[in-house]
């Protein structure tokens, strides 16, 4: 794991791009990037040919890149250059207490692939409120994205900041009306009382402890035209029981040429599950 | 793979002790944790903590260890049956191949 100093916060970024056995050992350096220096030399010492660049950004709240990694990057560091890290206030990445519009993320996000060497266009994986982040990169930076790839994706279209807002605004109340350990294992369809309380503490603090549900519910929507100008191809899971899922018909109105996959019986939490099937995906959208 | 040998009994030492280094000795005792013990289930670790103890091994290894390749090919089911004893025995492997690549360096 390296710290990236990008748009004046500290980043915490993990870095995978493994080789054929005969460079194991090169992997191996790959694998783990020390400094950001390292992390950024990690691509081009691993392997001689060009590989896509895939940037990973995850979801709100609670989350950090850690899951993501074990579950997507590693295993796509076959194929591709895998970028992960932690939005700023998220896992181990600088806590602050303002900064967290999507525009924000987004010049975190490009700070970051520029600090770590990247000139080539970027894949972006954005999941859930990720996707919000990198439809909103590749609507402001089309040049610096190849393409967006999308998992149960929050979309920043009009009616977003309702939408995300009301349900942060709610999880504020619980917490500030005294959560019990039973509601919160409930609400994050968690077994481990461990896990819920950590969980919770962390949301505790980005929800209570910052201005992120002022910012989400005055943040910034893309029109139609910006979504026009995105380069590259789109593609999104989403599971029929989610929230999101509405959104799907969205954006094929939007994108057209979008391809959009259904999980079924799959709700937000859920689809993060099917592994296998969202890994294929992104294989098939890479075209490797 | 044999449970026993000095290299076996040293690498499993470091690995409790990194684990312990991140979830408390407290913890780790009243998990009554052992080589059995599952990562997500038995001692409910976070995914950020198994990437943590990871990352620590890497560095106490210095580089002779590279749990990626590993994680790669595993399915989810495989990271939540992941127990104490298969990230000691991959350790032990790890190391054994680096000893035995360093002798073939140097004949």
């Amino acid at each position: 794991m390296a710290t990236v100093h990008a748009n004046g916060v500290e980043l915490k970024v993990n870095r995978y791009c493994l080789v054929p056995d005969d460079h194991a050992g090169e992997a191996g350096e790959a694998g783990e990037a020390g400094e950001a220096g390292e992390a950024g030399e990690a691509g081009d010492r691993a392997d001689r040919q060009p590989r896509p660049v895939l940037v990973f950004v995850h979801g709100l709240g609670f989350v950090d890149h850690s899951g993501l990694s074990f579950t997507l990057g590693m295993p796509l560091a076959t194929v591709a250059d895998c970028v992960l890290y932690a939005l700023r206030g998220h896992g181990r990445s600088q806590f602050v207490a303002s900064g967290y519009r999507l525009a924000d993320h987004v010049a975190d996000l490009v700070a970051l692939i520029d600090a770590l060497g990247i000139a080539t266009p970027v894949h972006l994986v954005g999941c859930s409120y990720g996707g919000a982040v990198a439809s909103f990169a590749a609507a402001r930076h089309p040049e610096r994205v190849g393409s967006l790839f999308l998992v149960d994706p929050v979309l920043p279209i009009p009616g977003w900041t309702e939408l995300v807002g009301a349900k942060l605004e709610k999880a504020v109340a619980r917490m500030r009306d005294g959560l019990t350990m039973d509601e919160a294992m409930a609400a994050l369809e968690e077994w481990s009382e461990r896990k819920a309380a950590a969980a919770t503490a962390r949301a505790r603090r980005i929800l209570l402890e910052t201005s992120l549900v002022d910012e989400v519910r005055t943040d910034a929507t893309l029109t139609d035209a910006d979504w026009g100008r995105m380069a590259g191809p789109v593609t999104a899971v989403f599971g029929d029981a989610s929230e999101m899922y509405p959104q799907a018909a969205t954006l094929q109105r939007l994108v057209p040429a979008a391809t959009v996959h259904v999980i079924p019986e799959a709700d937000h939490l859920r689809v993060f599950a099917h592994t296998r099937e969202i890994l294929a995906h992104i294989r098939q959208h890479l075209g490797r | 793979m044999t449970r026993d040998g000095a290299l076996y009994a040293s690498v499993r030492t470091t690995v409790e002790e990194t684990i312990i280094d991140v979830v408390g000795r407290v913890y780790w005792e009243e998990c009554q944790a052992g080589l059995d013990s599952t990562f997500a289930v038995d001692i409910e670790l976070e995914s950020m903590e198994v990437m943590e103890i990871a990352e620590r091994l890497i560095d106490a290894y210095e580089g002779r260890v590279d749990f990626i390749p590993w994680f790669s090919d595993m399915e989810l089911d495989d990271l939540i049956e992941l127990t104490v004893g298969d990230v000691v025995d991959f350790v032990v492997d790890s190391v054994e191949r680096s000893r035995a690549g360093a002798v073939a360096r140097t004949a």
